[in-house]
């Protein structure tokens, strides 16, 4: 409903990141809830995929805009939004179990590392509040605009 | 994002289980007789943890675990000469419970971290939900 209304050309980006933060809570939860369980590798979503992606679909979402604004002078940049089904395809937000991982296979075939997932969880939280924050912002922006006042 | 937390307490009921199993075969650490009077130790309880994929069939999301209770019938129980025990055999050996306390603090020492872990990994969840909601101002 508020495509349209993207306060930014970046908000449909930071949407797609807290999604991705999202998913990433989940599967990292699932780690730690099977810290004992024998066989288990720890799994992760592919982190460096979603970064190569999202810096193509900035490099995109610029390109657009500056034609948008070529075209349009008095045009609102945010109509133009990128085509973001094609670069977050469905796979990045997959859980895979990752070739190279920290620590030790234990006896059990467990490869489990508590400090690495801790780290990795704090990380994610960090930055889905980071976005979250930005976001807050841009909507903050677009109801000032609505109500013609700070 | 709630779901997440269904994980964490999937992982937080296990190690409960297993908590609970240790303090059983702890405190039947000496018993030798079962539950109809007859005379068998009693066994060690364990629990079988197992990786569970999310009901709906989302491959590829985060896992929860299941854990089921069973015995440990591989163990030999441990045989302590007392011939004055009523329960003791023709040789004068009592057959005490295949249950060693060490090994049972050092898993409900794992068991309590591992619930620790949870708790947090919940609690981090928590607050990215509470971060979502703050966007709505």
């Amino acid at each position: 409903m508020l495509q349209p209304l993207s306060p930014q050309p970046s908000t449909p980006l930071l949407k797609q990141v807290a999604r991705f933060a999202e998913r990433r809570q989940d599967v990292l939860a699932g780690n730690i809830a099977n810290i004992d369980t024998p066989g288990y590798r720890m799994r992760d979503l592919p982190t460096s995929e979603f970064r190569q992606a999202l810096a193509r679909a900035v490099a995109q979402s610029k390109s657009l805009t500056s034609e948008a604004e070529r075209l349009q002078p008095l045009g609102f940049p945010g109509t133009v939004p990128p085509a973001l089904d094609d670069l977050f395809p469905e796979s990045l937000f997959q859980a895979r179990t990752p070739l190279e991982q920290p620590g030790i296979t234990f006896q059990d075939g467990n490869n489990r590392s508590i400090e690495h997932q801790f780290l990795e969880m704090t990380k994610n939280s960090l930055w889905q509040h980071f976005v979250l924050e930005l976001l807050r912002g841009q909507y903050d922006q677009l109801q000032a605009v609505i109500a013609e006042r700070p | 994002m709630f779901r997440t937390l269904d994980i964490s307490a999937s992982g937080l009921a296990a190690q409960r289980l297993r908590m609970d199993t240790i303090a059983g075969n702890i405190a039947n650490s000496h018993t030798t007789q079962n539950e109809d009077g007859k005379v068998e130790p009693f066994q060690r309880r364990l629990v079988v943890l197992q990786a569970q994929p999310d009901s709906s069939g989302h491959e590829g999301q985060g896992m929860g675990v299941t854990a089921e209770v069973d015995i440990d019938k591989k163990t030999p129980p441990r045989l302590v000469h007392a011939p004055g025990h009523p329960h003791a055999d023709a040789n004068g050996n009592v057959a005490y419970p295949n249950v060693n306390v060490i090994t049972e603090f050092v898993n409900a020492m794992e068991a309590t971290r591992a619930y620790e872990a949870n708790l947090t990994a919940m609690q981090m969840t928590r607050e990215m939900i509470e971060g979502t909601f703050k966007i709505l101002g």
